[in-house]
């Protein structure tokens, strides 16, 4: 063996090592994540143990009664369950259509690139908006304007928390989708329309039919949302009176303020005369709707497939028979639309195929009349969303200024239960859980994405990542509170404190599963092509992640950082639980701290209605500039700083040249052939100064340092005159 | 070369990152921590309490009376709040409904210690009178049996010269069994006796115990914000709810604005207010716990021999005798305990005021950081036992 080959026999050998360990410490990272998540699980069943002794499995699920108070009677699951449905499912297919057509109005229809930056961080910056203040909104000025629509009588409704839920879900979907629509293809459309279709049609029939998979996701994130929120819903939605309103009929359901589980699971965990019989039932609710989730996204997974039709023939039979059924109506009226609208006067055939296609793209009558319905409904969605986030944004903002600028605001203070405080806790959980949940969101990700083989365990695992996205936040605040505080204690007093560190571990566990489905989400939009060229050129596994699909999926991971910061933002249970509902004097680690959130949370239980309005609406207001600074730094700090660091690079190795090689002083003469931090030299002037042009590279002029680029005299004449105009 | 810059640089910057992570770990001024947990009443009064207490510094969470109460029995914290006596019963050996609490309350040395007093009051909407409602032992059952929800109950049943209007009661949900100010409502109201009420009317007990309203009750949720809110945006003629009085002082303008009165009890033949107003609205007089009885006690709850607990009793001991505090817990609406009061928590009440008092400290001290336990152990009513502080 020759030195050569030995080399690269070694760097080959170096390769398959590295790749091998990522592989492992990428699913170290995994085994991590689902150790955690059957802990969890472990710790809900042991939980729930009381609860099944008390009530009986008879009266939690064959009982027609709702009473928590009396574990003799019946506590029916059903009916706080079915408010879930209504209220959660309302929610998304009220924001779904809104949310997709905004998303493909602001990619398609929005030439100018900047404003559509714009857009996209407006939206971000709204998803990071605290479910508590949608909450305030949804009381003080959503829910008057409702029930007068709506005729209700009452602003705290089944309506009301709906389409507030829906506000809340809103951009996520958005961006999510916007994100999915990014990933993407553009060629797509231009296939579409260099087949004859036209440009909105090719959005409608090709580009969104790619797209379907990751707006499904997105769906499913927001599901999941809408389900687990708690905080927003319990403040307008108290009531627990199921059997009368059921009784009344579905409309008068509608009209109430009944809870959906989620909210009936956090409200009662801390009964003032609860006990550990209804704290076990609550983990027994718990469990129920753990398992009713994972049915719900296994249906919408199953409904949502990729279509195998080839196997099951009597199938494809059943369904087509199925649509003529269903579609009969509207079959016929496409049909009347078609002969209303196009008319050939030749027969279509097998031969003139073409020229029939040819004849309807050219000839047809309101050919125009797709683009003109689908654009109306674009711009109808895009105006109804931004409206509303309008509204809330420019409520808080208004309210806002109006309350930091009053005399006793703690904006800018530090000590004990100030809004300045709040800030920096704020920042303190978001960094240190962001910290800790992005490796491991990431590299769990990477496993499900790109290493594991088998398809079982990674489908398992997804959907059970799913299902957890949507477990009420306070079931894993108890298992927080357990875990990091009482056995851990990781506080500055030991079990019996609380501390900003167990809070920011304790919301950890609350983003892991939605970060790492996003992040996983990202990774799947890098086209398979570019892993299979790479493998083609002879990459490991490792290095295409590194090199070629991480920078790509960049966008994407940075999105859902964003998004998970939002989420970070606006939970609350599981910091009041484990980080405190009131600050300490000095701001640390290890000491209780408020954050924005548990700050506007804490205002509920105040006794000055007004002041605490006012401290609600200035740490809203502050929560969202600290949003959308964040996000002005992932999205244009980040990029600004890379480029910052590409140019650090370049002088870095010009540097290393010149310790290495020698370099030319004092070549003032050349002063003004310097362009772009290089300067210009022709061979002939290199002869006549005596530089030998293969070996010096570099060059000192005033003190800085300069590239030398050698080129022919007529060139650099011809540069001179170009420049000179 | 490449790689070992690569390592160098990612390892100065993980160095620096856990170095700041280190030194904003651990609070080094010291200030002892004392942490305090339960109900959502008594929460923001020691909040406000702790805001200007310099020497150390108080954390207050809520999270309910009953985890106030156990979490401080079993040493889980400093101090327990809790917006009600715990219920102690001394013939089957129980404290909240357990036996092994009984024995951890007395193995713990735990002691009640009454802060303020809080008011319940009831507002209402009723448009086109001018006469008040005014609530009697003879009417108060009409009432009660509206919050329960079951039938239609009108403003003249509890009145003659009131309007036909129906009363649409709104009610915390889950009733006494998950709201304090629920309990306090049906537990500490004055013009029943709670324990013939129970036998007595033991549906509609049953109802407002538990929750299980019937049809025609509205629910809110627990705070006396989100019940005002949810009351004030309805707002339906002859809507009714309760709220504590600290409540109603601090927000007196918006209630009257927004059309709501308050009702009033009757004490020896007189329509008793919870609380004089002057024609600015101004809250002169508080009449809670003297001729207002509806109120309930805010008590604090500690473990007297648990560690490092030598920053708790000073801090509680401040609470009750330190001037400033206690205008305090008047600026928060509460009404702060009398001194004869005060004294029904010692074991040997033997000052007459607090100048004496404050002459023997080191005696005083003794007598009264005393367990509950030992403070009734030669009272021999074992029924009429309530841990904190006496009204009489």
């Amino acid at each position: 063996m020759n030195t050569s080959t030995k080399k690269h026999f070694r760097l080959l050998n170096n390769k398959i090592k590295s790749d091998k360990v990522w592989k492992i410490i990428s699913s170290l990272f995994a085994w991590f994540f689902s150790f955690i998540f059957i802990g969890l699980i472990i710790f809900i069943i042991i939980q729930s143990i009381p609860g099944f002794k008390a009530y009986g499995i008879d009266q939690i699920l064959f009982s027609n009664e709702f009473n928590l108070a009396n574990t003799k009677s019946g506590a029916s699951v059903w009916f706080p369950l079915a408010i879930t449905l209504l209220v959660s499912g309302g929610a998304v297919l009220f924001a779904t259509p809104i949310a997709i057509k905004t998303a493909t109005f602001i990619k398609f229809r929005i030439k100018n690139k900047k404003f559509q930056k714009f857009l996209k961080i407006a939206i971000l910056t709204l998803a990071g908006i605290p479910s508590v203040v949608f909450g305030l909104f949804a009381i003080q000025a959503l829910g008057p304007v409702l029930s007068t629509i709506f005729n209700i009588g009452s602003a705290q409704n089944i309506i009301t928390s709906c389409i507030m839920l829906g506000f809340i879900v809103l951009p996520t979907i958005i961006s999510l989708t916007l994100n999915t629509y990014d990933g993407i293809d553009m060629r797509l459309i231009e296939n579409g329309i260099g087949m004859g279709s036209s440009y909105t049609r090719s959005i409608y029939k090709i580009f969104k039919k790619e797209a379907r998979g990751g707006i499904i996701i997105a769906v499913i994130i927001a599901l999941g949302r809408a389900i687990g929120e708690t905080m927003a819903i319990s403040m307008i939605l108290s009531d627990q009176g199921y059997q009368n309103v059921f009784d009344a009929g579905f409309i008068e359901v509608l009209k109430s303020a009944l809870r959906p589980l989620g909210a009936v699971i956090s409200a009662n965990m801390f009964a003032e005369n609860g006990g550990d019989d209804l704290k076990g039932l609550l983990y027994v609710f718990g469990i129920i709707l753990f398992v009713f989730i994972m049915v719900l996204n296994g249906i919408v997974v199953y409904l949502t497939r990729k279509k195998k039709k080839k196997n099951y023939k009597w199938f494809i039979k059943f369904e087509k028979k199925l649509d003529q059924i269903v579609f009969f109506i509207p079959n016929q009226f496409a049909k009347l639309y078609e002969k209303i609208t196009f008319k050939s006067k030749n027969e279509l055939t097998l031969d003139n195929l073409n020229f029939f296609v040819t004849e309807r793209i050219q000839t047809r009558k309101g050919k125009r009349l797709y683009t003109v319905n689908k654009i109306f409904w674009e711009v109808l969605a895009f105006s109804i969303a931004f409206s509303l986030l309008g509204w809330i944004s420019l409520d808080i903002i208004i309210n806002g200024i109006k309350a930091a600028t009053l005399v006793d605001s703690s904006l800018f203070l530090y000590t004990k239960n100030t809004t300045g405080q709040a800030t920096i806790n704020t920042l303190i959980i978001i960094c240190l859980s962001i910290l800790i949940g992005l490796p491991i969101s990431l590299f769990t990700a990477i496993f499900l994405n790109e290493y594991a083989k088998n398809k079982w365990p990674k489908k398992l695992l997804l959907f059970f990542i799913d299902s957890f996205g949507s477990t009420p936040s306070i079931i894993f605040a108890m298992f927080g509170l357990v875990m990091f505080v009482e056995v851990f204690g990781f506080t500055s007093m030991g079990s019996i404190g609380k501390s900003l560190l167990a809070g920011a571990l304790t919301i950890t566990l609350v983003i892991l599963p939605t970060f790492t489905r996003a992040i996983q989400q990202a990774l799947q939009s890098v086209p398979m092509a570019i892993r299979e060229n790479a493998f083609g050129m002879g990459n490991s596994k490792w290095e295409t992640i590194r090199k070629l699909v991480l920078p790509q999926a960049k966008k994407g991971i940075i999105t859902s950082v964003v998004l998970t910061i939002g989420r970070i933002v606006s939970e609350t249970a599981p910091l009041y639980l484990t980080a405190g509902l009131s600050s300490s004097k000095h701001i640390a680690i290890l000491n209780p701290g408020q954050t924005l959130t548990t700050r506007i949370y804490a205002q509920l239980y105040e006794n000055n209605a007004i002041a605490a309005k006012n401290v609600m609406y200035e740490a809203a207001f502050v929560t969202l500039w600290l949003v959308v600074a964040l996000i002005i730094i992932a999205h244009v700090l980040i990029p600004y700083f890379e480029l910052i660091q590409a140019d650090f690079k370049k002088k870095f190795v010009l540097l290393k040249n010149i310790i290495k090689n020698p370099y030319v002083k004092n070549i003032n003469l050349f002063k003004n052939q310097i362009y772009k931090q290089k300067i210009y030299i022709s061979y002939q002037q290199a002869k006549l100064m005596n530089y030998d042009y293969n070996k010096i590279h570099a060059a000192f002029v005033g003190g800085k340092i300069y590239e030398i680029k050698y080129l022919e005299q007529t060139d650099l004449e011809a540069m001179a005159l170009k420049l000179r105009g | 070369m490449k790689l070992l810059y690569k390592w160098l640089i990612g390892g100065v910057i993980g160095l620096a990152s856990v170095g700041v992570i280190a030194a904003i770990a651990v609070d080094y001024k010291k200030t002892p921590l004392i942490y305090s947990n339960g109900s959502s009443s008594v929460q923001p009064l020691l909040q406000s309490i702790a805001k200007d207490y310099e020497s150390k510094d108080i954390i207050s969470d809520a999270g309910g009376s009953l985890t106030g109460i156990t979490n401080a029995m079993r040493q889980k914290t400093n101090i327990g709040m809790a917006s009600r006596s715990p219920n102690v019963d001394f013939d089957s050996k129980k404290i909240e409904g357990q036996l092994s609490n009984f024995e951890t309350w007395e193995k713990n040395e735990v002691k009640t210690i009454t802060i303020a007093w809080d008011g319940i009051a009831l507002i209402y909407k009723l448009d086109n009178t001018n006469e008040n409602v005014v609530l009697n032992k003879n009417n108060i059952n009409y009432l009660l049996e509206a919050f329960a929800g079951e039938n239609r109950i009108s403003f003249k049943q509890l009145n003659p010269n009131l309007p036909d209007v129906e009363i649409t009661p709104y009610s915390r949900t889950g009733g006494a069994n998950a709201s304090g100010t629920a309990e306090a409502f049906l537990k500490y109201n004055p013009l029943i006796k709670y324990k013939d009420f129970k036998k007595k009317h033991h549906n509609t007990y049953e109802r407002l115990h538990s929750g299980n309203y019937g049809k025609f009750t509205k629910s809110t949720e627990e705070s006396n914000t989100q019940a005002w809110t949810n009351i004030k945006s309805d707002a339906i003629n002859g809507s009714i709810t309760y709220l504590s009085t600290g409540f109603i002082a601090n927000n007196y303008e918006e209630i009257t604005n927004s059309g709501y009165k308050i009702v009033l009890l009757e004490n020896q033949n007189k329509d008793v207010k919870p609380f004089e107003v002057d024609e600015n609205n101004n809250i002169i007089k508080s009449n809670t716990a003297t001729t207002y009885l509806w109120f309930r006690p805010f008590n604090l709850i500690t473990s007297l021999n648990m560690q490092n607990n030598e920053n708790t009793k000073t801090f509680i001991w401040d609470i009750l005798f330190d001037s400033n505090i206690e205008s305090k817990i008047k600026e928060n609406g509460f009404l702060p305990l009398t001194f004869e009061q005060k004294m029904t928590m010692f074991l040997n009440p033997e000052f007459k005021n607090k100048d004496e008092m404050n002459l023997n400290l080191i005696k005083a001290k003794q007598s009264f950081f005393v367990s509950d336990f030992i403070l009734n152990k030669n009272n021999t009513n074992k029924e009429q036992i309530i841990f904190g502080a006496k009204t009489k």
